[in-house]
């Protein structure tokens, strides 16, 4: 039996799964917590995931009808995330794995969202492309199998969830604010105004959402009061367009450098309708696969850590009593998985 | 059937074992900022070489500081999950009363009263970073010490006033915020400091087991026992960000 715990950013989370059946999956959300803030703040990140830690635990094993000591293996989120919210995870997953004489998988966050492919029902069987895309990270990863990954593509800057959030405060709307820009932008024209799309060259796979939240910042400082109240719809439906076409491009070109027919959707950005239905019709006219989890495993949640540690190695009981936490992952600073895959022009 | 207990709230990762029958062993370990890479090694090392096991525990004590904010979730957190797996019952003292209890019971090697007739109270204080100190008053009692001041959050350039309107009597300073500011201590007046190199700067675990009835108490839910902070979270990086991006308001 696994118990996986999964504390990056801003949601406390921890899941019981034995062999391939998931028995729970509790997520402790703290947004209406950083609401006042307009932001995470992490230092109430963290003071939040160590009020919450053992009872969303409790819970998990309550609703899976489990016993601590019924554990054989514990799995927790390691990198990347806030520092201070993976470290409360990791300390509380080392002690309970070392009382228990449990065994311990460390797992990578984006391994994990990868794997919330893997749960039922349906999972899609690599090679595959993952674009993984939520408030905190945006990457396109190549999976060629079950418990690997390659990242060939990632955020330069702000993450896409982010663009939307601030894109939405921005029109006034409250945090986070994606989803209200998502109902907004449903009865606009998309076509209304174009916002840059940063990046855009078809060989690049990284992405930039810096420059299009800016410009419409000046876009509404220049627009008149009547022309922002006239057409709310019309400018939420422009700024989320050009936001999840970049995804979309990038990731069909990530699809067609690495020759895969297959594209997976993870983070809690899937959940955006017009990236849904886009992306949908995209891969249905390429004759791509698309396989996007249900809602509640694409937001951060530990039952994704859980599926993920299924196809890691345990660690020595050595290395895994020193176990730290990473909070850039190795991503950016050259770890494992930092290997840039280079297309071929 | 001993305690552990677990102090994290600054570089040293303090761990004590101990019951009803006095302290087995303890260690106070130079972690910096690795509590969470040597929590665990160093508290199998401790057992082991006492021929214990981790199943041998019956208790868990945690310091709950004040102190560095990330050290103390790491120790809570740890003493947490360990009270949660093994169902014992799990109970967090104050790291200023263990460094109080500390000064009052003389250096390690050489465990004299400083002070028997008790004429100076005991100010421990810790570094709160930032150029400020974490510093309590207590006054000796027969069975150990009690908090005669709030605990307070100062520059110590201030600390001088604040003793004077708390106390008329001197006191005895020891810990890491006041080996901090040495100097700044050595010219107060009001203020004893302990001899640089002297053991009673660092937080004993010990200290914690004593005042947890020596590893037999009221245990506390688990979800009680968190870091005392002081200072409130601040939104450092939301203002970061607005400084970044004034438009977000
Ligand atoms: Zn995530």
């Amino acid at each position: 039996m696994i118990l996986a715990i999964e504390t990056s950013c801003d949601d406390t989370c921890a899941a019981i799964m034995k062999s391939d059946a998931l028995l729970s999956s509790v997520v402790s959300s703290q947004t209406d917590f950083h609401a006042r803030y307009g932001g995470i703040v992490p230092e109430v990140a963290s003071r939040r995931h160590l009020e919450l830690i053992n009872p969303v635990i409790d819970a998990a094993l309550k609703q899976a009808d489990a016993r601590l000591n019924q554990v054989s293996r514990v799995a927790v989120t390691t990198s990347p995330g806030l520092i201070g919210a993976l470290l409360v995870g990791v300390a509380t997953a080392k002690a309970i794995a070392w009382a228990c004489g449990a065994e311990m998988t460390a797992v990578n966050h984006l391994e994990g969202h990868i794997a919330a492919n893997y749960l039922a029902p349906d999972p899609m069987e690599p090679p595959f492309i993952c674009l993984i895309a939520s408030g905190g990270h945006t990457s396109i990863v190549f999976v060629p199998g079950r418990g690997s990954f390659e990242v060939v593509g990632q955020t330069l800057d702000d993450a896409a969830g982010e663009a939307l959030d601030k894109g939405a405060r921005l029109l006034g709307l409250a945090y986070p604010g994606g989803a209200e820009l998502d109902d907004l932008a449903r009865d606009g024209d998309p076509g209304y105004h174009q916002f840059p799309v940063a990046l855009s060259r078809p060989d690049n796979l990284d992405f930039s959402f810096s420059g299009i939240k800016t410009s419409l910042f000046y876009y509404l400082r220049a627009a008149g009061k009547e022309e922002i109240q006239k057409h709310r719809a019309d400018i939420a439906a422009s700024y989320q367009s050009a936001v999840v076409s970049s995804l979309i491009d990038k990731t069909l070109a990530a699809a067609g450098l690495l020759g895969c027919r297959q594209i997976c959707l993870s983070g809690g950005v899937s959940a955006n309708s017009e990236l849904r239905r886009r992306l949908a019709d995209a891969c249905a006219g390429r004759n791509i696969g698309l396989r996007i989890p249900p809602p509640e495993l694409c937001t951060d949640n530990a039952a994704m850590i859980a599926s993920a540690a299924r196809f890691l190695p345990a660690m020595p009981v050595d290395d895994f009593l020193r176990m730290g936490a990473i909070a850039s992952g190795g991503f950016a600073k050259g770890g494992k998985h930092a290997r840039r895959w280079k297309p071929v022009t | 059937m001993p305690a552990l207990a677990i102090d994290t709230a600054t570089e040293i990762c303090g761990l004590a074992l101990g019951g009803p029958g006095g302290v087995i062993d303890e260690s106070a370990l130079e972690a910096g900022r690795s509590h969470v890479e040597m929590l665990l090694p160093w508290t199998l090392d401790l057992l082991l070489r006492n021929g214990l096991d981790r199943t041998d525990i019956t208790a868990v004590v945690a310091g709950t500081g004040p102190g560095t904010f990330t050290g103390l979730r790491v120790g809570i957190a740890t003493a947490r999950g360990l009270a949660q797996a093994l169902e014992v019952p799990l109970a967090g003292f104050s790291t200023l009363e263990a460094l109080a209890l500390g000064i009052a019971s003389g250096p390690v090697d050489e465990p004299v009263d400083p002070d028997p007739s008790g004429a100076m109270d005991l100010l421990p204080v810790i570094d709160a970073k930032r150029g400020q100190i974490f510093a309590q008053l207590f006054r000796r009692r027969e069975h150990g010490v009690e908090a005669v001041s709030e605990i307070l959050c100062l520059n110590p350039g201030d600390l001088s006033k604040r003793l004077a309107a708390l106390t008329g009597r001197r006191a005895m300073a020891a810990g890491n915020g006041a080996l901090a500011h040495y100097e700044q201590f050595e010219s107060d007046p009001r203020v004893e400091i302990i001899n640089r190199d002297d053991s009673r700067h660092r937080v004993r675990a010990v200290h914690h087991l004593r005042a947890a009835g020596d590893g037999v108490f009221d245990p506390v839910a688990l979800t009680k026992v968190l870091p005392v902070y002081v200072r409130e979270p601040d939104a450092d990086k939301t203002v970061l960000m607005r400084k970044k991006e004034p438009w977000l308001k």
